[in-house]
């Protein structure tokens, strides 16, 4: 292999990791709230298809980020709903939504384009260039010219490694991961907290969908994710509940996916070929698999305080209460 | 608690009805029209109820797999990998085994079992219990299950002259009947019934369902009881990936009598919705089984028809599965009343009794 | 209480069954208008479903102007996946007034295996694969005649001598298209390399865009595709590269007008319209009917395109579909007669 190809091999690498990283960091920060969220192959055609809608009306590609971005927070609205506030499985509603979101998705697109196969041609970003390591010689050629949602991408996992290892909010999110009913005693509302996480996941999400049909590509055809918000959920336990990890298990997947695409002249099968990736994954998770820890939390759901009053009755005074409350409490077991 | 949750099953059911017929309205669909169909399509015919039961038989079996997995308290979702393997080997014994009539097919299914089972133990054995691992695990052995058979097909067993990739019909001797040659509705029920029945009778009354159940409920203290969890896990798994290996081969051996690409149709993730809509009970399997196997012959109807967007019945499906998976949100609901009529209480300040 | 939700909801549940039942005397579709045309056709697609830009909308409106011309009735359904095709099958096969039932894909054809022997009377006509069966006439396309004609003109206007080709999967149909490309290339230039490469999917448009970049990038100027709607793919990279794609089984010139210059087209209304009035003037028959140049089925399209093709081309070109025509030019099959 010469320089050049190589070259190629790494950008379209990074290429082909950013909308699975994206739906990966999703994952990831879910997760640490304690919010598993397997509906991300279906939020993700969901946003996908919104951001093409948005781009094919507005005929600017950045609306279409928007209205993608704004599907993904709606339909988290949803896991954040039923699954935080009203204690449903999120599993199941994980997996209601990778049902609804595509058949929503297809049923629109079939009423406005008259098609549920694929849509007209969009207005996509195209590829930006970035001003000064654009003229660097081999960095340039590897990590510019790309479309934005790649650097979008980049950001994030910069964004998110801050924001949760190095903030007061990444902190809490982390407990509330872990052990949440702490986190409810030191006066920290777990619900408002795991909701800010999991439309924030919705955010991540919708924008890997927008990366699909408006970064990668200018249209949106039926399918178009092809399982990749699956694959997302294993990249996130691989690497680790971390941003950083889970952006470098996507690129391991990418770059077996590029380099699948550059071996043909190997006469080897192709489903061997395809096969590939997936059983490396399987031997590296057999040498490092066993300290794969979940965060303890994780898919728990975290007890409402709507029934305290019943709780009260049967265990005391197990749930945190305010001082105020406290107080009171304490005035009536006084005058009684 | 049992006969209220079945009620809250049922307001979960009629908001997702309501919710649904919201969306069919805003598309410009008349509700009660979509819903007379989907009745009308599913129960309304004799071809449309022998649908329902022939797509309740693959969704049983592979329920039934993540039923016991999760019973056991490991999220094996490579139901689907270990069901494309599982049928493989029974397509193959079906073709290479030239018997008389029952003795092939028996060993086909057993040869699912086994293969399925196999499937589902390598990632177990290559990376023990660990919960986050064999999750990724799964995975990985889906796809890699599929692109093996795909190979396997391919450049072993492949049909003389098939444009696509499938294998050679099996013989006779492996067949799995049909009840009527010209519906899909095949023997493979009363398997998948037998099925249900053994794995309620060994998750509740044997040694070893009880086993699998406590490891799924504390492993660290069924660890400290004595069970050697990591071999329970592999047992757990054994049996899971098994029952997923039988769904594809009665699917083989009754539906298309051969294997060929692309002949499941997610059979595998669908069976973890059915087992977990079923509250991991083997019996409720059955009944979310068969609402499944409804919608999906409904669709079939209305597709007939082109009437109605099929779409239309995936959208039903995941509105169902999101209100019923929400069923504690009336119990929010009336306790959320309880606290009203004691905040109203408060403020009328009537006289309270003396809780000493 | 609970007793009596639970007595209600069964009465209501009844009430619809019954209601539905009679209503169910009705013919379920085509909302029960009286027919006074000539004949009735149904079409089960593949998987995919219209709007594909492929095969399915090729089909779809073939079929559709033959209907319109003939004054035909025309149903169609789109399954979801591989196990819906022989419910919706028989579906139309016991309405029973179906002069033909047309069922397009190569993975249908276990199905119609199943179901036509169950109807000796119901006509079938099978795209893209063969059953034996009396009552089926099977219609299979020799696809490496039409992608010899691509090869002609892609290893005629390459300039880099090498031209890609993505297929959908490692599938005979799909290895055939790659023989006639390869052997239709080479007998411009023996020096011509054609890169293939699977896809190992229908729908992943976004690893077809990769897949199309990697080959430009190792030199090929020219890709062709057999991949159904991931094969979009292609004119996104030729857009984005400014290197020429050619569309398979769907004219989509349009989509990409500079840089896609051709389609090359089945002409599945020719098979269509054979078998449709066979089927009405009674002499149908089953077996299987081989569609290649010699039966003018195979197109290759440049309306739509802005890209300019010289007439020594298409000279070329036409020449090379009266080669195949009238069997002075032998096209192989596999790629491993190629090899040899």
């Amino acid at each position: 292999m010469d320089m050049e190809s190589i070259i190629s091999f790494l950008a379209a690498m990074i290429r082909t990791a950013t909308p699975l990283a994206l739906a990966t960091l999703a994952c990831t920060i879910s997760e640490r709230a304690g919010v598993i969220n397997i509906g991300i192959e279906g939020v993700m055609i969901a946003s996908a298809f919104s951001a093409a809608m948005g781009a094919y009306y507005s005929g600017d590609p950045w609306c279409g980020l928007i209205a993608g971005v704004l599907a993904g927070i709606l339909l988290s609205v949803l896991i954040a709903v039923l699954s935080i506030y009203c204690g449903g499985d999120q599993v199941v509603i994980g997996i209601g939504l990778n049902l609804l979101g595509p058949g929503l998705s297809y049923l629109i697109m079939y009423k406005i384009w008259g098609s549920r196969g694929t849509s007209p041609w969009l207005p996509g970003f195209g590829s930006v260039d970035i001003p000064f390591i654009k003229d660097t010689p081999v960095l340039g050629s590897i990590l510019s010219g790309h479309n934005p949602c790649v650097y979008l991408c980049l950001l994030m996992v910069v964004v998110m490694h801050y924001v949760i290892y190095h903030t007061k909010y990444g902190l809490r999110v982390r407990a509330a991961g872990e052990n949440p009913s702490v986190l409810q005693t030191a006066g920290v509302n777990v619900y408002r907290l795991r909701t800010s996480a999991v439309l924030w996941s919705g955010a991540m999400v919708g924008l890997s969908g927008v990366s699909l049909s408006l970064g990668q590509l200018n249209v949106f055809t039926n399918g178009m994710s092809a399982d990749r918000g699956f694959l997302a959920y294993a990249a996130n336990r691989f690497g680790q509940w971390t941003p950083v990890g889970s952006y470098l298990t996507c690129l391991l997947f990418g770059g077996m996916e590029a380099l699948r695409m550059r071996m043909q002249d190997f006469n080897v099968a192709p489903q061997l070929l395809k096969m590939l990736p997936y059983v490396v994954t399987l031997f590296a998770l057999m040498l490092t698999g066993r300290r794969l820890r979940t965060p303890a939390a994780d898919g728990v759901p975290f007890n409402h305080p709507i029934t305290i009053p019943q709780a009260k009755g049967k265990k005391g005074s197990s749930y945190p209460q305010s001082k105020k409350d406290g107080k009171e409490n304490q005035d009536e077991t006084i005058q009684g | 608690m049992k006969k209220q949750g079945f009620r809250y099953s049922l307001y979960s059911l009629a908001l997702a009805l309501f919710f649904g017929g919201m969306i069919m309205w805003a598309t410009g669909a008349d509700p009660f029209t979509v819903y007379m169909q989907v009745i009308r399509g599913s129960f309304g015919s004799f071809s449309g109820v022998m649908g329902v039961l022939a797509y309740m038989i693959p969704l049983i079996f592979t329920g039934l797999s993540a039923v016991v997995a999760f019973q056991g308290g490991v999220f094996n979702i490579g139901a689907e990998g270990q069901l494309l393997v599982g049928g493989l080997a029974a397509v193959l014994v079906g073709v290479y085994l030239d018997l008389p009539w029952p003795i092939p097919l028996l060993i086909a299914l057993m040869a699912g079992f086994v293969a399925g089972g196999i499937w589902a133990l390598i990632p177990t054995v290559m990376v023990g219990r660990n919960l986050a691992a064999l999750f990724v695990g799964t995975v990985m052995m889906n796809s890699i299950g599929s692109s093996f058979c795909e190979y396997l097909v391919k450049y072993h067993f492949l049909r003389e002259g098939a444009s696509t990739t499938e294998t050679n019909k099996i013989l006779d001797g492996a067949v799995l009947p049909r009840f009527y040659s010209n519906t899909q509705m095949n023997y493979g029920i009363i398997l998948a019934v037998i099925c249900v029945l053994l794995v309620a009778g060994m998750l509740y009354r044997t040694p070893a369902g009880f086993g699998i159940r406590m490891i799924g409920t504390n492993p660290v203290a069924s660890e400290q009881a004595g069970i050697n969890v990591y071999r329970k896990t592999m047992f757990t798994m054994f049996i899971s990936g098994g029952i997923a290996g039988l769904a594809g081969a009665v699917q083989c051996l009754a539906i298309y009598g051969r294997w060929m690409l692309g002949f499941s149709p997610g059979y595998g993730w669908d069976g973890i919705t059915v087992a977990t809509l079923a509250l991991l009970n083997p019996f409720a399997v059955i009944v979310t089984a068969m609402f499944f196997g409804m919608l999906r012959s409904a669709s079939i109807s209305m597709n007939l028809g082109n009437s109605v967007p099929i779409d239309m019945i995936t959208v039903l499906q995941g509105l169902v599965v999101i209100f019923v998976a929400t069923a504690p949100l009336w119990t929010t609901l009336s306790n959320v009343k309880t606290i009203l009529v004691e905040k109203i209480r408060k403020q009328v300040k009537m006289p309270r009794c003396n809780r000493r | 209480m609970k007793k009596i939700f639970a007595l209600v909801l069964a009465l209501v549940m009844v009430l619809g069954l019954t209601a539905c039942g009679s209503k169910n005397q009705k013919a379920p579709s085509s909302d029960g208008s009286v027919s006074n045309s000539a004949g009735k056709i149904a079409v089960v697609f593949a998987t995919g479903g219209l709007g594909d830009k492929t095969y399915n909308d090729s089909l779809y409106y073939g079929v559709k102007s033959i209907c319109e011309t003939m004054d035909l009735e025309f149903d169609y359904s789109e399954p979801m996946d591989a196990a819906e095709y022989e419910p919706l099958l028989r579906g139309y096969a016991d309405a029973g007034d179906y002069d033909l039932i047309i069922s397009l894909g190569f993975s249908q054809g276990t199905s119609v295996e199943s179901v036509a022997p169950n109807y000796p009377d119901q006509n079938f006509m099978l795209i893209d694969a063969e059953v034996d069966c009396d009552n089926v006439a099977c219609y299979a396309w020799r696809e490496n005649e039409l992608s010899y004609m691509v090869g002609v003109m892609a290893g005629m206007m390459t300039k880099t001598n090498i031209i890609g080709f993505i297929a959908a999967f490692d599938i005979y149909n799909c290895n055939m298209n790659a023989a006639g490309l390869t052997a239709g290339a080479k007998s411009v230039d023996p020096e011509i390399e054609v890169l293939v490469e699977y896809l190992q999917s229908w729908d992943d448009i976004a690893a077809c865009k990769e897949l199309a970049i990697s080959m430009h990038n190792q030199g090929a100027d020219i890709i062709y595709h057999a991949a159904s709607t991931a094969g979009l793919g292609i004119l996104e990279a030729g857009k984005e590269l400014g290197f020429y794609t050619i569309g398979y089984d769907g004219n989509v010139n349009a989509d990409a007008p500079e840089t896609n210059f051709a389609s090359a087209i089945r002409l599945f209304p020719v098979a269509a319209q054979h078998a449709i009035n066979s089927a009405l003037d009674g002499t149908f028959q089953g077996g299987v009917v081989s569609m290649g140049c010699a039966e003018k089925a195979c197109e290759i399209q440049t309306e739509g395109s802005t890209v300019d093709i010289s007439q020594e081309i298409w000279d070329a070109v036409n020449a090379a579909e009266d080669g195949i025509a009238n069997g002075s030019i032998s096209v192989p099959l596999t790629r491993e007669e190629i090899q040899d």
